[in-house]
């Protein structure tokens, strides 16, 4: 996994979050795991075809996601992880993803339109290969984004 | 309810699979219209496509249901839903109907050209599924080892 | 004991595919007949570089893999031995992809989910 492809993918989502009011967030840590796993309660999952194959999750605490909802939506509390804070961090995870694929000049990548998925004491796979896991922290909480690519 | 047009390829690949690969007995019911929440069961396969129709399958049963239908895949016996083997199980699974159903979908609709995204697997307590402004449509089928739930999402369906 | 060759010895399959349980699935439904799947590959190009050490009388070849996908795997080891019998598995059926698997030289295609008679009498036809 070469280090554009890395890049691109750190400062698609800083650049996103920049835009959002999250400017605060900075990465925390970089690593490659063998299999793409999840073990937090709110992950918002989308998936690509076509130049790119694979799949791309956000995943963080619930905290973490009220706390990112409610800067995204202007300061408003959000007490309750509901339709409207969904909303905005599967938007989230559309521009980031969107913003990321074009910083590679890939060719004709599609993307699925983003799930979230939230509960307790969630143990996911994702993807059986090589992932490159990219963390972030800011005084919202910490985001993991991890990026599996099949081919 | 009549099954609508999105629904109703994964729905027949889903029995098919079931009673020729697993071997198992199946009655259906009538479909259920979701709202832009799914609520799992306890175990689900995610699936996304791309192309002509943009949005997601979901395969949804009990824990138990998972371990005894990747038992029947591989002949062994499981205590955890979250054991690798039955998490693969149920990737497989999903790629194997999914392949099926957009077979079916792109070889009767040339134009739409689906493809299908790898697939994941989750499973825990209190899981949903949330897509931003889809609504999506489900049908239960009752097998011998437990209920399983086909949901399928796209983006502008009715 | 159809998976035992007139001289007594067993028809021996490398089975390639990126899903562990696929493979386990594969044995089960070949091994009570007495094949043996002597190789597993998870992905295409795994299973070029074992072809140079690994002689299998049947090849089972899943499509959509990591890395190297099956069909480049099979073109890649028709090169090599253009007798290699190989057998597409996959769930992914749409006529393109059949056209193609065909013009590489892949003997039979078996759609998945098979049944243990399909492909046994699949792999009977071209070995």
């Amino acid at each position: 996994m070469d280090i554009k492809f890395i890049n691109a993918f750190i400062s698609g989502l800083l650049n996103v979050t920049g835009m959002l009011g999250l400017s605060d967030l900075k990465r925390s840590g970089l690593s490659k795991k063998e299999r793409l796993e999840i073990d937090k309660d709110v992950n918002i999952l989308l998936g690509m075809t076509g130049g790119m194959n694979g799949n791309i999750v956000l995943s963080m605490p619930e905290q973490t996601a009220r706390n990112i909802a409610s800067t995204m939506m202007g300061g408003m509390e959000i007490a309750v992880l509901d339709m409207m804070p969904k909303s905005a961090l599967c938007e989230l995870a559309n521009m980031v993803a969107g913003n990321s694929v074009a910083g590679l000049d890939a060719d004709s990548v599609s993307m699925s339109p983003p799930t979230l998925i939230s509960g307790q004491n969630i143990v996911a796979l994702v993807s059986l290969v090589e992932t490159l896991v990219i963390d972030f922290t800011a005084a919202a909480g910490s985001v993991t984004m991890s990026i599996a690519l099949e081919g | 309810m009549e099954l609508n047009a999105q629904l109703a390829p994964f729905v027949k690949a889903t029995i098919k699979n079931l009673k020729d690969m697993l071997g198992f007995e199946v009655n259906t019911g009538g479909m259920e219209p979701e709202t832009d929440e799914f609520t799992s069961q306890g175990y689900t396969v995610l699936i996304g496509f791309t192309g002509g129709w943009k949005g997601r399958l979901i395969l949804d049963m009990p824990r138990e249901t998972a371990m005894k239908m990747a038992s029947a895949m591989t002949g062994e016996p499981y205590s955890s839903a979250g054991d690798e083997e039955v998490l693969l199980s149920g990737a497989e699974l999903g790629n194997i109907i999914g392949g099926n159903a957009i077979t079916e979908i792109n070889n009767s609709q040339p134009g739409l050209q689906i493809r299908l995204t790898p697939p994941s697997v989750f499973t825990g307590m209190g899981m949903t599924m949330f897509n931003a402004r889809v609504n999506s449509s489900s049908l239960l089928i009752k097998t011998d080892v437990g209920p399983v739930k086909v949901n399928v999402a796209v983006e502008g369906a009715q | 004991m159809r998976g035992i060759k007139a001289d007594g010895t067993a028809i021996t399959v490398m089975a390639v595919d990126d899903s562990p349980v696929s493979r386990k699935m594969i044995k089960k439904a070949l091994e009570p007949e007495g094949f043996q799947v002597i190789a597993e590959a998870g992905n295409g190009k795994q299973a070029v570089d074992m072809y140079a050490s690994v002689k299998a009388d049947v090849i089972t070849m899943d499509v959509t893999m990591p890395v190297m996908d099956g069909l480049d795997a099979a073109s890649a080891i028709k090169a090599i031995n253009p007798g290699q019998p190989i057998i597409m598995l996959s769930a992914m059926g749409d006529e393109d992809i059949i056209n193609d698997a065909r013009r590489r030289g892949i003997n039979d295609i078996c759609s998945k989910p098979f049944k243990p008679d399909e492909i046994i009498e699949k792999i009977l036809r071209i070995v």
